[in-house]
């Protein structure tokens, strides 16, 4: 009975939470895995609570699996917005930011740098104009929007959308560091 | 006879809520990946060799 009730709270709560966040995947997940959590403790005077353990290790497998893939919600202090003429040599260490460059203007073929060293980066690319994101990583994770990848080697990301127009080549070199790249 | 509560249902149950505590803080951003990593892989470990104590005690006991 109380692992029934368990679930039906659990499910309950992920659906509020989900309404309350509508934009954070994780948060229902988390909340719906606490619920399974207390459930557990609650149960645990009774019986081993095999009905509860089995989902709620699914949804911690699930939930850990998001937590890698998705970018953390960054607060205003860490947006890196990036205006129309500005350069964006940048380095960052043990940092979290978000670079969105969907603003900008391609005028001209430009090569940029980014250096990350221990630190995250969400880098958001404009989806109408030419982008080659060149990545060399070191004990690191980069999401781009072909693929996953880890540990060390060279990746790289094309979005050539008319070959007639100028092309932004932003080359970055992490080390123990997280990259995604989106488009918007 | 007052009946034992269930160990592994308390450390399976502990462990979620941490999991989900954790995830929630790498979220909004307080905690970064590898942090999240740094806590979740020790206490993963924590868990199976608990859990791993409890079912070998039990076993013991059945003998």
């Amino acid at each position: 009975m109380i692992t029934i009730v368990t679930l039906i709270l659990a499910t309950g709560v992920g659906v509020v939470v989900s309404l309350g966040f509508p934009d954070l995947v994780i948060m229902p997940l988390a909340a719906a895995l606490a619920v399974i959590g207390l459930g557990l403790l609650v149960i645990a005077k009774r019986a081993h609570g095999l009905g509860l353990i089995i989902p709620g290790a699914m949804l911690a497998a699930l939930l850990a699996g998001v937590t890698i893939t998705m970018p953390p919600t960054m607060n205003d202090s860490m947006l890196y917005r990036v205006g129309p003429t500005q350069p964006a040599n940048v380095r960052l260490y043990g940092e979290q930011e978000t670079m969105d460059i969907t603003t900008m203007e391609i005028s001209e073929d430009e090569r940029w740098q980014i250096e990350l060293d221990h630190a995250e980066l969400e880098l958001i690319i404009p989806a109408d104009q030419n982008i080659v994101v060149e990545a060399s990583y070191d004990n690191s994770m980069l999401t781009l929007p072909k693929g996953i990848f880890s540990g060390s080697g060279h990746a790289s990301t094309e979005q050539i959308v008319d070959e007639v127009r100028p092309t932004l080549v932003i080359e970055i070199f992490a080390n123990e560091s997280q990259l995604w790249v989106s488009a918007s | 006879m007052k009946r034992r509560p269930s160990l592994p249902a308390i450390i399976w149950g502990s462990a979620f809520i941490v999991i989900a505590a954790l995830s929630g803080l790498r979220q909004f951003g307080v905690l970064t990946t590898m942090t999240f990593w740094g806590v979740l892989a020790p206490l993963g470990l924590i868990v199976v060799g608990a859990l791993g104590l409890v079912l070998s005690s039990n076993g013991d006991k059945n003998h």
